[in-house]
Parts: structure tokens; sequence; C-alpha cells
């Protein structure tokens, strides 16, 4: 009896079934079944479809770029392809410059970030917490933002020279202002009614920082320091282009391009988008480590 | 003016002196007036005229208004939170001169920092003032118990309804054990049974601990259900005291103790008639 319940359940759903119990015929509501009548395959695809379908246009892509290439529909001495990119990068990270290149910019980078956190940090709470600050550089910060920043480049290498400092400055000029900005927004934002309760428990100063601005203004902080990330790598890449002295991905890539090794430069453009995606994936286990309240 | 008068006037004087230094009033307002520069509005703006009244100890006054009289900002003064422009504002005997520990104010919003447990957000203002961390946990545990959220010490604020969030709000502003308790439209922004609720809960506590307390409301029915006394204000901005009505509902009542009661409907009545003569005034000007 209990397996044609099932059955009839499976069947129809969400509607009177009759069933005949102890002889006579009773009428009795059966709720819906449980997977809104989807087996459990085309649940999991469901589940798995935002990754198949993104994935699916990066082989389509991949597929196509490989296709026009071998069937020289394209020169593959500008386009290179992707197994012969996927071979350039095999051969490229066993090198002795490969980590030499990462060293570089990888430490030009985390210096000029560094160095922006510090400077956009201090500067945006200040600017956030007291409004005099905030009149002080308003214009000031609003222009330089406004700026093409990336212009820069001829002059600072006018300034530091061929060589690292140069990517350092980049860095910074592009990194601080998302930075100082997202900062000064985060803690004009906090809570008023939550600032007036801190202070009139008599928070000083320095309290009122740890307790109430620094966690409150922290989810802005954090998208300031993601788009930060972003341009600070655009940051490094373009200085060594420009004013790489002897390595660095940025000055690899511009000694490929003149060699015409697509191969290479796609590879160099390979390792500089997994340098993005492991400093957003350290800077989003930060967040999760700051925001666990959230979700619990 | 004769002499006679004036001795009595000193001596009268000295009487409110003494008054203040045993502590029988717990605020003391002599003609203060309250303004700040509006930066909205780009010019001074006198949100409170002239105001005197004053708090005996143990007892619960309510300030009531039309929205935007001041008495928010009146309260944001009396805790030391702005200052007031003219006359004497005393807590306790002394003078108000900045923010102080002995005043604590509950807030319309619940204010809980949204990344601290309940606990932590009523141990809060102790934390600041670095009471050692045994008293802490002791006076946190007995407030938690006060208003019934021992159960929800761990939870965060944005997991409680908004009336426990409230309960943690009394809570924190209790666990400093202030000689004076703020209110500011504590319950206006909850559902009326958990107001009411609420209410009852106020006055228990308030029993229980002899609390002296400050509220404001727009509510004339809160306030008489829950006050001793009831001041009334005028329209904003720069609003005067229209006048003040004592509430001889009762000790330890409960809310709908105060609604059965024979004057409740005539004391009601008389507030709102208090309050529709300042808002005829103001009209008339």
């Amino acid at each position: 009896m209990s397996d044609t319940l099932h059955a009839s359940r499976a069947a129809i759903g969400g509607t009177v079934v009759t069933v005949a119990a102890r002889g006579e015929q009773t009428k009795r509501v059966v709720p819906p079944p449980r997977q809104g009548g989807m087996s459990s395959a085309q649940l999991r695809y469901r589940r798995a479809e935002p990754v198949l379908l993104g994935v699916l246009c990066l082989v389509i892509v991949l597929v196509a770029w490989q296709v026009s290439s071998d069937a020289g529909w394209v020169n593959k001495l500008f386009v290179s392809s992707p197994t012969s990119v996927a071979r350039q990068l095999g051969h490229y990270v066993t090198t002795h410059q490969f980590w030499l290149d990462l060293e570089t910019t990888g430490v030009t980078f985390l210096e000029g970030l560094g160095l922006s956190l510090v400077v956009g940090l201090i500067l945006g709470l200040a600017m956030g917490f007291s409004k005099r600050i905030g009149y002080f550089f308003d214009y000031a910060v609003s222009l330089s933002y406004a700026a093409p920043r990336i212009a820069l480049v001829p002059i600072l290498i006018l300034w530091f020279g061929i060589g690292r400092t140069t990517g350092v400055a980049m860095v910074f000029l592009l990194a601080v202002f998302p930075i100082i900005i997202n900062t000064m927004t985060g803690v004009q934002n906090v809570d008023a009614t939550v600032l007036e309760m801190a202070r009139s428990q008599k928070a000083s100063t320095v309290q009122l920082f740890r307790t109430v601005i620094i966690p409150g203004s922290l989810p802005s902080v954090i998208s300031g320091i993601r788009l930060a990330i972003g341009n600070g790598l655009i940051g490094v890449i373009v200085a060594e282009f420009l004013a790489g002295s002897s390595a660095g991905l940025g000055y690899t890539m511009q000694q490929a391009a003149q060699q015409f090794d697509a191969a290479q430069l796609f590879a160099g453009l390979i390792v500089i988008s997994v340098l993005g995606l492991i400093a957003t994936q350290i800077l989003r286990m930060v967040e999760r480590h700051f925001q666990g309240w959230r979700t619990s | 003016m004769t002499i006679a008068d004036t001795s009595r006037s000193l001596s009268l004087e000295a009487a409110a002196d003494r008054q203040s230094l045993d502590g029988k009033l717990k605020l003391q307002a002599d003609d203060v007036s309250i303004g700040y520069f509006s930066e909205r509005r780009g010019s001074y703006f006198e949100a409170m005229h002239s105001l005197s009244f004053s708090v005996a100890d143990e007892s619960l006054v309510a300030l009531i208004g039309p929205s935007g009289c001041g008495k928010s900002t009146f309260l944001r003064a009396v805790c030391g939170l702005l200052p007031h422009q003219y006359g004497d504002l005393r807590v306790d005997g002394s003078m108000v001169s900045g923010p102080r520990a002995d005043c604590s104010l509950v807030f319309q919003s619940p204010a809980l920092l949204p990344w601290r447990t309940v606990e932590r957000n009523v141990s809060y203002g102790l934390e600041l003032r670095k009471v050692p961390k045994q008293e802490i946990k002791q006076i946190t545990g007995e407030m938690l118990n006060m208003v019934g959220l021992t159960k929800f010490a761990d939870r965060y604020p944005h997991q409680l309804s908004g009336g426990m969030q409230q309960r943690a709000n009394l809570a924190r502003a209790l666990a400093n054990q202030p000689v004076l308790l703020l209110m500011d439209e504590p319950f206006s922004a909850l559902d009326p049974q958990t107001r009411d609720r609420l209410g009852d809960e106020l006055l228990r506590i308030r029993e229980l601990t002899k609390q002296t307390i400050l509220m404001v409301t727009h509510q004339v029915d809160e306030a008489v259900a829950l006050a001793d006394k009831v001041v009334v204000l005028s329209h904003g901005p720069g609003s005067v005291k229209t006048g003040e009505m004592d509430i001889p509902l009762g000790r330890g009542r409960t809310v709908e103790d105060s609604r059965h009661h024979k004057s409740y409907g005539s004391l009601v009545r008389s507030l709102r008639e208090m309050l529709a003569e300042s808002a005829a005034e103001e009209d008339a000007d």
C-alpha cells in the first residue's frame, strides 16, 4: 500500500489522492514531493550549472583560438595558441628568470601596496573622522584620483630612474586612492547612533577607533583594498614595461613582445592573473576572519 | 522687595542646595537653553529655550512634546554629549560639563555593535572603563538576567528580535549603574504588544533597582502609563516648557493597571490639551 501511495505522490504531487485504507475510500491531501519533482541527477546538474556554463565559455574561446591558430586563419606568430602557451608556461616556470621575475614583481607590488595601506588607511581614517581634515584634503584627493595617474610614469622615471623604485611609486599612486576613499567613506558611514552610544559610554578617541570606527568601516576598507590590489598590479606591470631593468614579469613580457614571442607574453599574463587571484583570495580569507559574526 | 523676602528667598536657595547635596534631586535643569551650529541650515539653531524642571530621586519623569521640539537634544545635553549654552544643568548635584559615566542613555534604535555578542554589548561600557574582568562578568550576568536575555548572551544582535535588541540596549545602560537613566523614545520602533511588555519590564526593573529615569516620548498614553511626572514641551525651534503634571497612579503598577485606573482618561486628555495648546500658540505666531 505504501508503495502505491509513494508512486502516486511522485506521479501527481500536491493534489488530493484517493487512498484505500482499511477497505474504505478516504481522501487525503498529499503535500507536493520534496524535490519539486526533480530527479537527483537533475538536482546535481542545477547545482553545478553556474560553474559548468562559466567553464563552457572558456572552453569555447580556447578551442576557437586553438582551431583558428592551427588552421592558419590567424597568424601564429602574433596570436600563438593555447597549447603553445601552455608549453611555454611549463618551460618558463622551470627557468631561473621566472623566479627572479616573480620576486622582483612580487616585492615591488608588496612594497607599493604596503606603503599605500599605511598612508591610505591613516589618511582615510583621519579624513573620515575629522570633518576639518576631510575638508582640507578633499580637493587634493579628488583631483589626484580623477587624473590618469598612469600618465605619471615618464615623470617617475625622471625622478627614480629605471628600476624598482619607479615600480613601487607607480603601485603606490594607483593603489593609495581607492584605499583612502573607501576608508573615508567607510568611516563616514559608521552608524551615527552607535558612535553617539560609544561617546555616551565615555569612550576615548582611541577606544572609539578600536571598538566602533575600525570594525564598522571594515567592509568598505576591504573593498578599497580589493580595488587597490587590481590597480597595484596594473601599476607594477606598466612600470616594468617602461622602466624595468633586468627582471620582472612586465619586463620579461616586454622583452618577449620585442622578440615576437606571443606564447611567452600570454604565459606572463597568466602568471600575473594568478598572482592577482592569490592576493584577492588572501584578502577574502582576512575578510572572512573579521566578518565571522555576519554568518553565525 | 523687603529684607524678609530676601532672606526667605536666600534660605530657599540654601534649602535647594542642601536638597541637591542630599541627592534628593537627580536632575536639576534651571533656565537651560541648548543650541548648536546646524550644518544643514548653515546657521545657529536654538533647540531648547529656558527650560527648568527637576527629576526627584527614584522617580520616573517623562518629557513629551511634538517631534522636533528638542527633547532628544536635551537628553544629549544632560549626558554631556552636547554643550548647553545658558543656565544650570546639574546631575546628582554636580554641573554637567562633558560626557559623564553616571548618566546612561538608552537610544531609540538599539545602537548595538553588530560584531559583538549580546553579552559583550551589555559589557561594552564596563570594558571601556576597564572594570576588572570578574566584576564585568558578574554585572553583565545580572543585567542579562534582569532583562531576560540570559539564554541569548552568545547571540549576535542581528539574530534577535527588535524587542530583544531593545532589552539589550536597556541592559547595557543599566550595567553602568547610572545615577540617572536617560531614555530616548526607547519603545517607539516596537509593535504595540512588545511596547507594552517592555513598558512593564521597565517598571518592574525600576522597582527592583530604584533607578531614577528621565524618558523622552511623543506618546501621551505611554507617558501616563509609565511616569510619575510628565513635563510638556512646546513646538521647536526654541521650544519652552508648557507645563508639567504629576501622574498619581501609584508605584509598582503595570501598564495595564494604569490604563484601567479611573483617572487615566482624564490625565491623558489634559496632557493632550496641553500639547494642543502649545501647538495652537505656535500656529498663531
